[in-house]
C-alpha cells in the first residue's frame, strides 16, 4: 500500500480492537455504576467512545446509538474554541450545547484529549443523559420555551478538569444551576469513566507502542469504511424519497414535515432534506448535531448490522441540509425534546428509504424492516413521595416500542426505541414502590401493530392512579410526538403502527371501589368517569386523588398487504388477543367459525370483495413531482409486489400477472390510489386528535387491488418516490 | 466409605469417587445418554468401581454420600420439553411475561448481536396469552390488600386448566413478595380443585421485588417441575435399587446441596458448572489462596468466575432462553468463545466465533464432515492437542483436514498461505479475547487480576489458560489433577446449601428489630430445612446478607449482615455499604445525605459436611519427557521441538520448563517458554506464567 500509515498484521489488529471495544465498554459500566439516575441507567441512556486526534470515531460504547455520535463534535467545538484556554494532558472539557455537538440540553457530553509523549494521539468520551437541566420546567423538557435560552444550562466546552484537577468552582457552578444534586454525581462518573479510559489506553501503548494503537484505530475505521462501500456497492443505484410529520410544536398542533431524499450512486449515500419544514417556534426542533445523529442511526442499524459503528460509516455519506429547518435549526430555536421528536421522526424517513432499497436486491432483502416504533415521549409526574420525598419522575414503559415487520416474519411485540441498543422498560413493583401511584393495567395495544403480511410488534397501554400519595396530588407533564398521525410506516404495502395517545380520567369511582375492596378497573373501557383527550404536548396539570392517567405509545410497521396474511396466523392472533375480531374482518379480511377458526373459504370470498371493494374506491394517482421508475437489465424484483423484467419491457403485479407499464414509465400513474381516513389502518392511528389533515394513501394493483405501498399524507405535503437506475441482473444469493 | 458424585455434561457423565478416610479419589467417565440419562449414571459409577476394583451395588452400598449434578432442568428448557404451563397473575397485568419488559428482545444476547436489530426477537415463548389467566385481586407495595382474591375465579380457573390438561402452573402475583396470602390461597384452591396439577408460587420459589423476573422464575420453576420430580424421583430409586442407602444430594446453582425432596426444580439450572466453582474454591483454599479466578474453557462457551476471600458471589440476574430470572445462583460471566467457536474471514480481519460447529459435524480434524476451521483445529495443527490423545484417546482426530480448512479458509486469505501462522492467529485471538473477559470480570469487581491466583479446568481450560493467563495480566495458574472432571469433583466437596432471600425497601437507621425479624425468620426457615436434610445442629451455619443502595440512586450492592441487627450494627453495616461503594465506584460516588436503603436480604443456611484429606502422590516415576514432537513456540514464532510429558506418571516436585506439554487423559496443559511448571505432592500443576505483557506471543 502507498499509504503512510504503519501497516498492522491481523492477528495484532483482533487482540487490539476487542481491547479497544472492552475498553469503551470498561468506561461505559464505570459511568453507569458511578451515576446511579434511574433515567440514564433504566434507559442506558449514555454512550462512551474513544476518537482519533481530530475526533473521528474509533469505537462507541453499547447504550444509546444517537449518543455516542455527538462525541467527534463535540472535540471538534472543543478544539475550535478551547485553544485560549489550552488543551493538555490530564484535561477534561465539558459541554451540553445543542449547537456546539450536544443533541439537546440534557445530554452533558465529556471529552478527554490523550496524550502520548507530547503529541496528541486521540480522543475519549462520554455523554449521558441528566435528570434535569434548570430551564423553565423540571426533568429537562420546558415546553413553552421559545428560545434555547430558557431551556436551562447550555455549556459550550468548558474545562471540568484542569490538568488531571477537578475545577470544584465548574461543578459548583453546575450543580448551582439544575435542580437535581444526582447531576453533579453523574459528572464525576463521566469523569471516573475518562479517566479510566484514558489509563487502559495509555497502558496498552506501553505494552504495544504508539505506533501498533494509532494503527489499529486507523484500521478499524478504513474496515468499517471499506465494507460499507462494498455493500452499497452490491446495492442498486437510485433516488428514495420519504416524508415524516412531527404532530405539535409545544405551542400549536402545527405539522413539520422532515422530507429525506436519499440518493444512492455507487459506493455514495446521500441524504438531501430539501423540502424539510423551517425552524418550530417551540422545543421539537434538533440542531445538525442531532440530524447528523439520525442519519448515521438509521444506516447503523439498516446497513451496518456486522460493521463497526464508527467513522468508517460517516465516510461513505453526506449530508445536504439547511440550516434553519425543524431538524436542522437555527440560533436561538429550542431543541429540548430534539431526542424524541426531529431526531427520531428523521430516522423513521431515512429508515424507509433505506429499507426500501434493501427491498430491491435479492441479497439483501431479508434484512429490510418496517419502520420500528416511530416516536417516543416523556411522560413525567412529579410531587411528594410516600417516602416524603419530593420526585419528578418520568414514566419509561415506552421504551417497550413495537418492532417493525420484517420480510419473513412479524415485528417483535414491546420490542424497543431504535436509538437504544438495549431497551428497558421499568417492573410495575419497582414504580409503586417508589413513587405514590397504584397501576391499573399494563398491557400490549391491541391492533396497535401495524397490519400486513406480516404484522408490525405491538406497544402497549398503561393507567394509573394516586396512591398514597401524602397530599393526595401529584402534578403532570407530557412531551410525545405521533399522536395525530402514526410514524410508524409499513413496507411493501404493509399498513402504520398505532400512534400515541394519552387520556386523563377525572373524577373516577376508584376511591370507593378501593374502601369497599371490589374489583379495579383493568381497561380504559372500563373506568368509569369524564375522559378528556390530552395533547402530545402539555404542560403541568394536577392529578387529584380518583384522576386516572393513560397513556400508549407507537408500534411498529407491517410488511406487505394484510389480505395476504395466512388467515390462520390472524385466527391465532385473535385468540391471543393481538387483532380484535373487527380488524380481523376489516383489515385482514379473515372470516373466523365460532370456534374462532378461520373459515376458509369464506374468507377467500370476502378478500376477494375487499379488493373489489378497494379498486372500486381508488383513484389515479395524481403523482406531482413524485415518479416510480426503473432502469436495468434481466429481471429483478422489489419485495414480493413487483416484478421489473427489463427483457420483457414490462414491469408486473407478482400477485395477479398485471402489466402495469414498462419500466421507464412513471410506475404512479399506473398504479390506483384508495385515500381513507388513517383509521383504516386500525385504531388510535390519530382519530382522537383528526383535524381531517391526513390520511392513509394506499396505492395498489388496478388489476388486482393487490396493495403495493401504504403512506400517511399529509395534505399537500410531497409524495414519497423511487427510482432505481442502472439496475444490473440479479446475482446469485449471498 | 466413599462420597460419590456424578455431573452429567452434554458428552461425557463423569463420576468421582473419594476414599473418605484416605482421600483417595477415582475417576470415571461414561457417554451421556440423551434418551434416559440414568443409563449414563449408571455406566458411570461402573466405570468408577471397575477403577476401584469392586462392583456397582458395592461401591454403592459403600457410599456415605451420593451428590448429583443434573442438567435435566437445562435440557427441558433449551429443547423445549418441560410441561405445558398455566400462568396465573394479577388482573391488568397479564402480559408481564410476553412484554418481557422489553429487554427480553435482547437479554443474553453479546454486544454484536444486538446491533444486529433485524435478527433480535424474543424467544419462543413458553406461555402466551391463551395461557395466562388475569385474577381479580391486588395487593400494594406496602403488602396492604387493595382488592381481595376473587376465590371463586380461581376455582372456575382451576377447573379450566383441568379440562385443556394443563400439567403445571404458576401464579405470580403483585407485591406478593410483601404479602404471599393470595398466593398460598391461590395455591389451596388450586390443589383442591386440580391435585395433579404442578403448581409453583412466585413468592416462594422468587421473594423478591420485581415482578417481571419473579414471575418468570415462577414460570420456569412450573415447567421443570414434573420433569425434574419425575426424573430425581425415579433416578433415586434406581440408584436405591443398585445398593444406595443414603439420600441422594442434588447440586444446585447456589453451588450447595439439596435433598430430592427439598428441590426447588428450577434451582438445579447450570449447577454443574456451579460445582466447577465449588471445586475451585476448594481446592484453592487447600493450597492456601483465598483470592482465585476460576476459568473454563468448553465446546462453545469460555466461563469465569470469581472467588474472593474464599467465597464466591451469586448473579443478581440469571439469563435463560432470554427469560431474565432471579435465582440464587453463583455468578458466572461467560462469552461464546471455545474449542468449537469458528473462525473466519472477514475483508480484510481474522474473527472468531460467536458461532460454533456443534459435536456433529464439529470441528474439521473429528472428520465427521465439518470443514470450517475451528480454535481445536488450530490447536492441533500447532501440536498442543495430540490426535491420539484427544478426550482420553476416546476421539480419533484427522489433523490434516485441520490443515486443510485452516489453509483453505485463513492462511491462504489472509497469511499468504502460512498454515502455522494462521493457527497461531485463531489462537491468540480467542486467547485475549478470554482475558479481555477476566480482566472485565475482575476489573468491573474493583479487583486487580494479578492478585488472584487462576485456576483453569474443563477440558480445553489447560490447553489455552497458559496463554490467556499471562496475558489477563495473571501470574500463577493451577492446574487442577481432576481438571478433566472438575465438576463432579466440586460436586463431592460441596455443602448443603439452602437459599432464602426477601425484599422489603427499608432505609437506614429505622426498623432495626424488623430488619433482625426478617432474619430470623429466614434462619429458621433454614435451620428447618437444614433438620430435614439431616444436618446435625453443630455442623450448621447461617451467612446473612443485605442489598442496599443508596437513596434515589440505581445501584444495589450485595454485603454481608451481623448475625445480629440492633441499632449499633445497623450504622456499622451502613459504613461497611459506604465502603464497599467507595471501593467499586470511586471516593465519592455516593449521595450519602439521601440515606441508605436496604431492599433485600438474604440467609444461606449452610450444613457443613466433612472433606476428606488429599492423599499424597506416591513419589516415584521419573520427570522424563515421554516423547518429543514440534509444537508452536510463540516467542519464536515457529514450530520447535517440545518435550512431552505423562501428566499422570510425574511424581510430585517435578518441575518442568515451558516449552512444554503435559498429556492427562482428557486434557492437554501447554506450558509456553519462559514458563515454569510445578507439580505439586497432590499432582495439581503449577505455572508460574513470568512477565509476559503482551500475552508472551509478540506478534
Amino acid at each position: 500500500m502507498s499509504d503512510s500509515r504503519p501497516q498492522i498484521d491481523p492477528v495484532t489488529f483482533e487482540v487490539l480492537n476487542h481491547r479497544l471495544l472492552s475498553i469503551t465498554e470498561e468506561m461505559g459500566i464505570q459511568y453507569m455504576r458511578c451515576s446511579g439516575s434511574n433515567v440514564l441507567i433504566t434507559g442506558n441512556d449514555a454512550a462512551t467512545a474513544i476518537m482519533q486526534p481530530d475526533g473521528a470515531l474509533v469505537s462507541v460504547g453499547p447504550y444509546i446509538v444517537t449518543q455516542g455520535n455527538v462525541l467527534p463534535l463535540i472535540v471538534e467545538s472543543t478544539q475550535r474554541l478551547s485553544g485560549d484556554v489550552g488543551i493538555n494532558d490530564g484535561d477534561i472539557f465539558i459541554c451540553n450545547d445543542p449547537y456546539l455537538g450536544a443533541i439537546h440540553h440534557p445530554d452533558f457530553a465529556t471529552v478527554a484529549p490523550l496524550f502520548w509523549k507530547d503529541e496528541l494521539i486521540g480522543w475519549v468520551g462520554a455523554s449521558g443523559h441528566q435528570l434535569d437541566t434548570g430551564g423553565m420546567d423540571p426533568g429537562g423538557f420546558s415546553i413553552k420555551a421559545v428560545d434555547v435560552h430558557q431551556e436551562g444550562l447550555r455549556m459550550p466546552p468548558v474545562k471540568l478538569v484542569d490538568r488531571g484537577v477537578m475545577r470544584e468552582d465548574v461543578l459548583r457552578w453546575i450543580r448551582n444551576q439544575v435542580r437535581d444534586p444526582l447531576v453533579a454525581l453523574d459528572v464525576k462518573g463521566q469523569v471516573a469513566a475518562l479517566n479510566t479510559g484514558r489509563r487502559r489506553i495509555l497502558e496498552l501503548i506501553e505494552i504495544w507502542g504508539v505506533d501498533a494503537v494509532k494503527a489499529v484505530m486507523a484500521k478499524s475505521i478504513d474496515f468499517a469504511r471499506e465494507k460499507l462501500q462494498q455493500r452499497l456497492r452490491e446495492l442498486p443505484d437510485g433516488v428514495w424519497r420519504d416524508v415524516q410529520y412531527i404532530d405539535h410544536d409545544g405551542h400549536e398542533p402545527r405539522i413539520y414535515q422532515i422530507v429525506c431524499t436519499m440518493t444512492k450512486k455507487g459506493d455514495r449515500l446521500i441524504f438531501d432534506f430539501d423540502g424539510t419544514s423551517p425552524n418550530a417556534r417551540g422545543l421539537i426542533n434538533s440542531t445538525f448535531s442531532g440530524l447528523q445523529a439520525a442519519v448515521l442511526s438509521a444506516v447503523y442499524i439498516n446497513l451496518c448490522w456486522d460493521i463497526p459503528w464508527n467513522r468508517g460509516v460517516r465516510d461513505c455519506l453526506e449530508l445536504r441540509t439547511k440550516v434553519g429547518t425543524v431538524n436542522n435549526c437555527a440560533y436561538p430555536a429550542p431543541c429540548a425534546m430534539a431526542t424524541i421528536s426531529a431526531v427520531i421522526v428523521t430516522i423513521d424517513a431515512a429508515w424507509r428509504c433505506l429499507s426500501q432499497m434493501l427491498l430491491a436486491d435479492e441479497r439483501y432483502r431479508e434484512e429490510s424492516m418496517a419502520v420500528w416504533s416511530g416516536t417516543s415521549m416523556a411522560p413525567i409526574f412529579a410531587g411528594t413521595s410516600q417516602h416524603g420525598f419530593p420526585f419528578a419522575a418520568t414514566e419509561m414503559s415506552h421504551f417497550g416500542g413495537g418492532g417493525g415487520a420484517r420480510t419473513y416474519d412479524d415485528g417483535v411485540d414491546t420490542a424497543g426505541i431504535v436509538f437504544n441498543t438495549t431497551p428497558n422498560m421499568p417492573n410495575i413493583e419497582d414504580q409503586e414502590a417508589e413513587y405514590p401511584v397504584l397501576y391499573l393495567f399494563r398491557r400490549h395495544l391491541r391492533d396497535s401493530g401495524g397490519p400486513g403480511r406480516f404484522r408490525g410488534g405491538r406497544s402497549a397501554e398503561l393507567a394509573y392512579t394516586i396512591h398514597q400519595a401524602p397530599d393526595n396530588r401529584l402534578e403532570g407533564l407530557f412531551a410525545g410526538t405521533g399522536a395525530e398521525m402514526p410514524n410508524a410506516i409499513g413496507i411493501a404495502g404493509g399498513m402504520p403502527g398505532a400512534a400515541i395517545r394519552i387520556a386523563r380520567i377525572i373524577g373516577t369511582d376508584i376511591p370507593e371501589l378501593m374502601k369497599r375492596g371490589a374489583p379495579l378497573p383493568a381497561s380504559l373501557e372500563e373506568i368509569r368517569g369524564r375522559l378528556e383527550i390530552q395533547l402530545p404536548k402539555h404542560v403541568r396539570s394536577p392529578i387529584e386523588l380518583g384522576d386516572v392517567w393513560y397513556h400508549s405509545w407507537q408500534a411498529g410497521g407491517g410488511y406487505g398487504d394484510p389480505l395476504r396474511r395466512d388467515p390462520d396466523r390472524v385466527a391465532e392472533d385473535v385468540a391471543r388477543r393481538v387483532v380484535s375480531p373487527e380488524a380481523a374482518a376489516n383489515i385482514y379480511g379473515v372470516v373466523l367459525d365460532e370456534s374462532g377458526r378461520c373459515d376458509h373459504a369464506a374468507t377467500r370470498q370476502r378478500r376477494e370483495a375487499l379488493r373489489r371493494q378497494r379498486l372500486q374506491d381508488a383513484t389515479v394517482p395524481v403523482p406531482g413531482d413524485a415518479e416510480i421508475r426503473f432502469s436495468g437489465t434481466g429481471r429483478r424484483t422489489i419485495g414480493d409486489v413487483l416484478v421489473v423484467d427489463f427483457d420483457a419491457d414490462k414491469v408486473i403485479c407478482p400477485e395477479c400477472g398485471h402489466v402495469h407499464c414498462r419500466p421507464q414509465d412513471n410506475l404512479l400513474t399506473h398504479l390506483r390510489e384508495v385515500n381513507a381516513p388513517l383509521k383504516a389502518a386500525g385504531p388510535v392511528r390519530g382519530e382522537d386528535y383528526d383535524t381531517g389533515r391526513f390520511r392513509l394513501r394506499q396505492l395498489c394493483c388496478s388489476g388486482c387491488g393487490m396493495l403495493v405501498d401504504v403512506q400517511v399524507a399529509l395534505d399537500g405535503a410531497p409524495r414519497p418516490f423511487f427510482r432505481i437506475e442502472n439496475w444490473p441482473a440479479p446475482t446469485a444469493h449471498r | 466409605m466413599y462420597t460419590i458424585a456424578v455431573d452429567i455434561g452434554g458428552t461425557f457423565t463423569d463420576v468421582v469417587a473419594i476414599d473418605d478416610r484416605s482421600g483417595r479419589t477415582y475417576m470415571g467417565k461414561a457417554l451421556t445418554t440423551p434418551g434416559d440419562l440414568q443409563k449414563g449414571v449408571m455406566n458411570g459409577l461402573a466405570n468408577v468401581a471397575e477403577g476401584i476394583g469392586i462392583d456397582v451395588t458395592s461401591l454403592l452400598g459403600q457410599a456415605g454420600r451420593m451428590v448429583h449434578a443434573t442438567t435435566q432442568s437445562s435440557n427441558a428448557v433449551f429443547a423445549f420439553t418441560g410441561a405445558r404451563t398455566a400462568v396465573l397473575t394479577t388482573r391488568g397485568f397479564g402480559d408481564t411475561l410476553t412484554i418481557m419488559r422489553a429487554t427480553g428482545r435482547v437479554a443474553g444476547l453479546s454486544v454484536f448481536e444486538r446491533h444486529h436489530y433485524r435478527a433480535t426477537q424474543k424467544p419462543r415463548l413458553l406461555v402466551d396469552e391463551r395461557d395466562i389467566f388475569e385474577i381479580v385481586e391486588r395487593i400494594d407495595s406496602r403488602g396492604q390488600v387493595v382488592t381481595p382474591l376473587d376465590e371463586a375465579q380461581v376455582r372456575e380457573v382451576a377447573k379450566t386448566l383441568r379440562a385443556r390438561g394443563y400439567q403445571a402452573v404458576a401464579v405470580a402475583y403483585l407485591f406478593s413478595h410483601q404479602n404471599p396470602a393470595h398466593e398460598r390461597r391461590t395455591a389451596e384452591i388450586l390443589r383442591q380443585e386440580a391435585p395433579e396439577l404442578y403448581v409453583s408460587l412466585s413468592a416462594e420459589v422468587a421473594p423478591v421485588q420485581g415482578e417481571y423476573e419473579r414471575s418468570a422464575t415462577a414460570l420456569f420453576n412450573a415447567y421443570v417441575g414434573p420433569v425434574i420430580d419425575e426424573y430425581l424421583a425415579r433416578l433415586e430409586q434406581t440408584l436405591a435399587a443398585a445398593g444406595l442407602r443414603q439420600k441422594l444430594l442434588i447440586v444446585q446453582a447456589n453451588g450447595g446441596l439439596t435433598t430430592v425432596s427439598q428441590t426447588v426444580p428450577i434451582y438445579t439450572i447450570e449447577s454443574g458448572p456451579a460445582a466447577g466453582v465449588v471445586g475451585a474454591a476448594h481446592v484453592a483454599e487447600r493450597l492456601g489462596y483465598r483470592n482465585v479466578i476460576a476459568t473454563d474453557v468448553g465446546g462453545t462457551t469460555f466461563k469465569v468466575a470469581i472467588i474472593e476471600g474464599g467465597a464466591w458471589s451469586y448473579t443478581a440476574q440469571t439469563v435463560l432462553n432470554q427469560y431474565q430470572l432471579r435465582l440464587p445462583m453463583i455468578d458466572l460471566a461467560s462469552i461464546g468463545a471455545g474449542g468449537g467457536s469458528i473462525a473466519w474471514v472477514d475483508g480484510s480481519r481474522l474473527r472468531i466465533g460467536p458461532k460454533s460447529a456443534s459435536s456433529d459435524p464439529g470441528p474439521a480434524c473429528y472428520g465427521l464432515g465439518g470443514e470450517e476451521p475451528t480454535v481445536t483445529d488450530a490447536d492441533v495443527v500447532l501440536g498442543y492437542i495430540s490426535p491420539d490423545n484427544f478426550l482420553g484417546g476416546r476421539m480419533k482426530l484427522y489433523p490434516e483436514r485441520a490443515v486443510e480448512a485452516i489453509r483453505h479458509r485463513i492462511a491462504d486469505p489472509l497469511f499468504g498461505g502460512d498454515v502455522i501462522a494462521a493457527a497461531a492467529g485463531i489462537r491468540k485471538v480467542v486467547d485475549s479475547q478470554m482475558a479481555d473477559l477476566i480482566r472485565k470480570s475482575t476489573l468491573e469487581r474493583g479487583y486487580d487480576p494479578r492478585d488472584f491466583v487462576m485456576m483453569a479446568y474443563g477440558g480445553a481450560g489447560p490447553v489455552h489458560a497458559a496463554s490467556y493467563a499471562a496475558e489477563a495480566g495473571a501470574t500463577r495458574l493451577v492446574i487442577p489433577y481432576f481438571a478433566t472432571v472438575h465438576s463432579a469433583y466440586g460436586a463431592a466437596l460441596s455443602d448443603i446449601r439452602f437459599s432464602f432471600q426477601f425484599s422489603e425497601p427499608i432505609v437506614l437507621p429505622n426498623g432495626a428489630s424488623r430488619i433482625e425479624a426478617i432474619f430470623a425468620e429466614m434462619e429458621a426457615r433454614g435451620a428447618d430445612a437444614l433438620a430435614r436434610a439431616d444436618v446435625p445442629e453443630e455442623r450448621r451455619e447461617f451467612h446473612r446478607w443485605v442489598e442496599a443502595r443508596y437513596r434515589r440512586q440505581v445501584h444495589q450492592l450485595r454485603i454481608p449482615a451481623p448475625a445480629r441487627i440492633d441499632d449499633a450494627a445497623l450504622e456499622s453495616l451502613a459504613k461497611a455499604f459506604e465502603r464497599e461503594y467507595e471501593r467499586l465506584f470511586g471516593p465519592g460516588s455516593g449521595l450519602s445525605d439521601a440515606g441508605v436503603e436496604l431492599i433485600n436480604y438474604g440467609v444461606d443456611a449452610i450444613g457443613r459436611v466433612d472433606k476428606a484429606p488429599w492423599e499424597e502422590a506416591p513419589r516415584e516415576g521419573k520427570a522424563e519427557p515421554s516423547s518429543h514432537r514440534p509444537t508452536y513456540c510463540p516467542t519464536k514464532k515457529a514450530m520447535v521441538m517440545t518435550p512431552i510429558y505423562d501428566g499422570p506418571r510425574l511424581p510430585p516436585g517435578t518441575e518442568i520448563q515451558g516449552p512444554a506439554v503435559i498429556e492427562h487423559p482428557g486434557t492437554t496443559i501447554v506450558v509456553l517458554a519462559g514458563q515454569t511448571a510445578r507439580i505439586d505432592a497432590y499432582r495439581h500443576t503449577h505455572i508460574v506464567t513470568g512477565i509476559a505483557p503482551n500475552g508472551g506471543a509478540g506478534v
